[in-house]
C-alpha cells in the first residue's frame, strides 16, 4: 500500500506545485515541471510513494498542446524519475470540468482539459496506474438527464483520454452506488471515497460491500486506488464572535488512525489498494499517519511502502 | 540590460506570494556571453540543486570577473528549461568528456540589473543559491538569500514523522493562558518545548503571561508535573534525543486527549 497526499507541500513550503506567473509573465510547462522534479526529490527523501499533481502544471495558455509537444524531453525525464523512485502520480479534475453540465462550452473545455491532461501523463511515459480522477458534476434539476450527458460526453472522448480516467463519488449529488453504475457502463474503475461514502449513501449499501464493487472496478494489474480522510470535528469560528459545529463533509488537519486501521482491517487485503489522503496537513499527515501505523498496527505498516 | 524597481517586476499582484529565484555561478566569460546573447544557461542535470525550479535566475559573477566579481547585479526571467546533452547545447565540442551527459538548459528572458548590486562581502564560494526575488531585490549581502527552514518548521516534521503525539502551539491544562511551540503530552505530566529564535523568540508562556518571570515557568510546570525544554539553537536530530529522554523520564507518551485548545 502507498499512502500519498494531494497538492501542496507542508513539509518544504518553498516548493511550489507549478509556475503561477500570470499569461503577461509567460508562465510555461516547463518550469511547472522542474518544480514537480523538486517535489519528487522532496517525496523520495520522505519516503511517500503516492503522489497527486496540480491540475494548473500546464499554465492557462492558448495553446497547452504546443507546451507539451515542446517539453518533450522535460516530460520523459520527470516521468522516469518518478519511476526510478517508484512514485505513482494521479491527478484529480478540478470542480469546473464537468461532462455532466447543460453548458455546452463548459461541458467542451472539460474535454480539452481532460484530453491535455492524458497526453501530458502518455508524454511523462507514466503507467496505467496514473489515473485522472473525475467527478460526475452537478445534477442541474434532472439527474437521468444529467447522467445522460455525462456518459454521452465521455464515450466521445478519445481513447487517450477515456483510458487514463477513474470515477469518483461526491458527498452530495452521485452516491457511491450512482457513479458504480455510471462507471460500470463506461467501463472505468471507481475510487472510493471514504468520507464521501459516509456522508452520502442514499442506498445504505455496506461499506465493505462498496469497497468490494470500487477494487473490482479496477483492471488486472492495476493497483487501485481510494481516498481516505477523517471529517473535521473542532468547533468553527471565535468563541466571542459566535461559533458552530463543523460540517461532516469537510476535512480534518490529520487522519484519525484508529479509524484508518479499522478500515483497512476490515474492508482491505494486504497491499490491495493505495490510499490517498485527503487531509489538510497533507504531506504531515502522511508522515504522521505512517508513524502512527508504525505504533498502532506494526502489521499494516509493514505492507506500507 | 535595464534597472527596474521592486515593483515593476512585481507587476500587479504582490500578494501572489514568493517568487522563487535560483542565484546561479558564472565562472567564465564564454558562459556570460551566453546569457547576454543567446539568453541561456545551464546546470549538469547530475549537480543539479535539491530546489531547480525557479521563476527567475540571477548570476553571481567570480573571480573570472573585474568589476562585477563575486556579486550578483543581474537577473533573467526563466521562459522555460529543457533537458539536453551536453553536445546538443555546445555542438562545437562533440568530443568534450561529458558530450553524453545530459544538461537543464534555462531558457532566459532579458537580462535586467538588480536595483542594487548584491555583494559577497565574506567572500563565500557560491555554487547555488535558492532563494526568492524578493529577497534578491532587497539584500544588502549574498549572505542574506540564504532560506533556511526554521527549526520549528523542520521539527515539526520529525516529530511527525517520529510518531510523536505533538501538538503546534498548544497549551497545557492548569495553564489556561499558556502557549507553546510543541506540547507532548507524557504518563507523567509532558514536555513542553519552545524555541527562543528569531521570529519565535520570546513566544509562548512569556509572551502569554507577561508578568510571570522565567523562574515562575519551571515552577508553575513542575507543579503541574511538566517540563519545559528550551532551544536556542541546535540540531534537529540532538533537540529530538533531548525531547525524547525528557518524554521517557515522564513515563512515555500519553494518547488521551489532555491540551486544551492551540491558539
Amino acid at each position: 500500500m502507498r499512502i500519498g497526499f494531494p497538492g501542496r507541500i507542508f513539509g518544504r513550503p518553498r516548493l511550489k506545485t507549478h509556475d503561477g506567473r500570470r499569461p503577461p509573465q509567460q508562465p510555461h510547462l516547463s518550469v511547472s515541471l522542474l518544480y514537480l522534479r523538486d517535489i519528487l526529490e522532496y517525496l523520495h527523501q520522505q519516503d511517500i510513494r503516492l503522489y497527486r499533481m496540480s491540475p494548473y502544471l500546464v499554465p492557462p495558455t492558448s495553446a497547452p498542446e504546443e507546451q507539451i509537444a515542446e517539453c518533450q524531453a522535460v516530460l520523459a525525464f520527470v516521468g522516469e524519475l518518478a519511476g526510478r523512485y517508484r512514485i505513482r502520480l494521479t491527478m484529480h479534475a478540478l470542480a469546473y470540468t464537468t461532462l455532466s453540465t447543460p453548458d455546452e462550452q463548459l461541458a467542451e473545455r472539460g474535454r480539452r482539459e481532460l484530453i491535455c491532461w492524458s497526453r501530458l501523463m502518455d508524454a511523462m511515459g507514466l503507467p496505467a496506474d496514473a489515473v485522472i480522477v473525475l467527478h460526475v458534476g452537478g445534477v442541474y434539476e434532472d439527474k437521468d438527464a444529467s447522467k445522460a450527458r455525462f456518459l454521452r460526453r465521455l464515450e466521445a472522448l478519445p481513447e487517450v483520454a477515456r483510458r487514463r480516467l477513474a470515477l469518483e463519488n461526491d458527498d452530495a449529488s452521485y452516491s457511491f452506488a450512482d457513479v458504480h453504475q455510471l462507471a460500470a457502463r463506461a467501463g472505468l474503475p471507481v475510487v472510493l471515497d471514504y468520507l464521501h461514502f459516509l456522508n452520502h449513501n442514499p442506498e445504505d449499501l455496506p461499506l465493505t460491500e462498496a469497497v468490494h464493487l470500487a477494487l473490482a472496478s479496477w483492471p488486472a494489474g492495476v493497483r487501485p486506488k481510494m481516498h481516505f480522510s477523517s471529517p473535521r470535528t473542532e468547533l468553527k469560528g471565535a468563541a466571542l464572535a459566535g461559533a458552530w459545529p463543523p460540517h461532516w463533509t469537510e476535512h480534518a488537519d490529520f487522519v484519525n488512525p484508529f479509524e484508518f486501521i479499522r478500515f483497512c482491517e476490515s474492508c482491505l487485503a494486504v497491499g490491495e489498494a493505495d490510499m490517498m489522503l485527503e487531509a489538510r496537513a497533507r504531506d504531515l499527515a502522511v508522515l504522521r499517519l505512517k508513524a502512527d501505523l508504525q505504533r498502532f498496527a506494526p502489521a499494516l505498516a509493514r505492507n506500507v511502502e | 540590460m535595464e534597472h527596474r524597481g521592486m515593483h515593476d517586476i512585481l507587476g500587479t499582484d504582490p500578494s501572489a506570494g514568493e517568487t522563487p529565484a535560483l542565484v546561479v555561478l558564472v565562472n567564465n566569460l564564454a558562459d556570460w556571453r551566453r546569457v547576454q546573447e543567446e539568453h541561456w544557461y545551464r546546470i549538469p542535470l547530475r549537480r543539479a540543486p535539491r530546489l531547480a525550479g525557479a521563476a527567475y535566475l540571477a548570476f553571481y559573477h567570480s573571480s573570472a570577473f573585474e568589476e562585477e566579481r563575486w556579486s550578483i547585479r543581474w537577473y533573467a526571467p526563466v521562459r522555460s528549461v529543457q533537458v539536453l546533452p551536453r553536445h546538443m547545447l555546445i555542438p562545437d565540442e562533440p568530443a568534450h568528456p561529458r558530450a553524453h551527459a545530459l544538461y537543464l538548459r534555462y531558457d532566459l528572458g532579458p537580462l535586467e540589473g538588480l536595483p542594487a548590486p548584491v555583494p559577497s562581502r565574506r567572500l563565500r564560494r557560491v555554487t547555488f543559491i535558492p532563494t526568492t526575488l524578493e529577497r534578491l531585490l532587497s539584500a544588502g549581502d549574498v549572505s542574506q538569500l540564504w532560506i533556511k527552514q526554521s527549526l520549528r518548521e523542520r521539527l515539526w516534521v520529525e516529530l511527525n514523522r517520529q510518531g510523536f503525539h505533538a501538538e503546534m502551539d498548544a497549551g497545557i491544562e492548569g495553564l489556561p493562558d499558556a502557549v507553546f511551540d510543541f506540547v507532548v503530552p507524557c504518563e507523567h505530566g509532558g514536555v513542553a518545548v519552545d524555541l527562543e529564535q528569531g521570529e519565535t523568540a520570546g513566544r509562548g508562556y512569556r509572551e502569554a503571561l507577561p508578568a510571570y518571570a522565567p523562574a515562575d515557568i519551571a515552577s508553575e510546570l513542575q507543579r503541574l508535573g511538566w517540563s519545559r525544554l528550551c532551544f536556542e539553537r541546535g540540531s534537529v536530530p540532538s533537540i529530538m534525543q533531548r525531547i525524547r529522554e525528557a518524554v521517557d523520564a515522564h513515563g512515555g507518551m500519553r494518547l488521551r486527549p489532555a491540551l486544551t485548545a492551540g491558539r
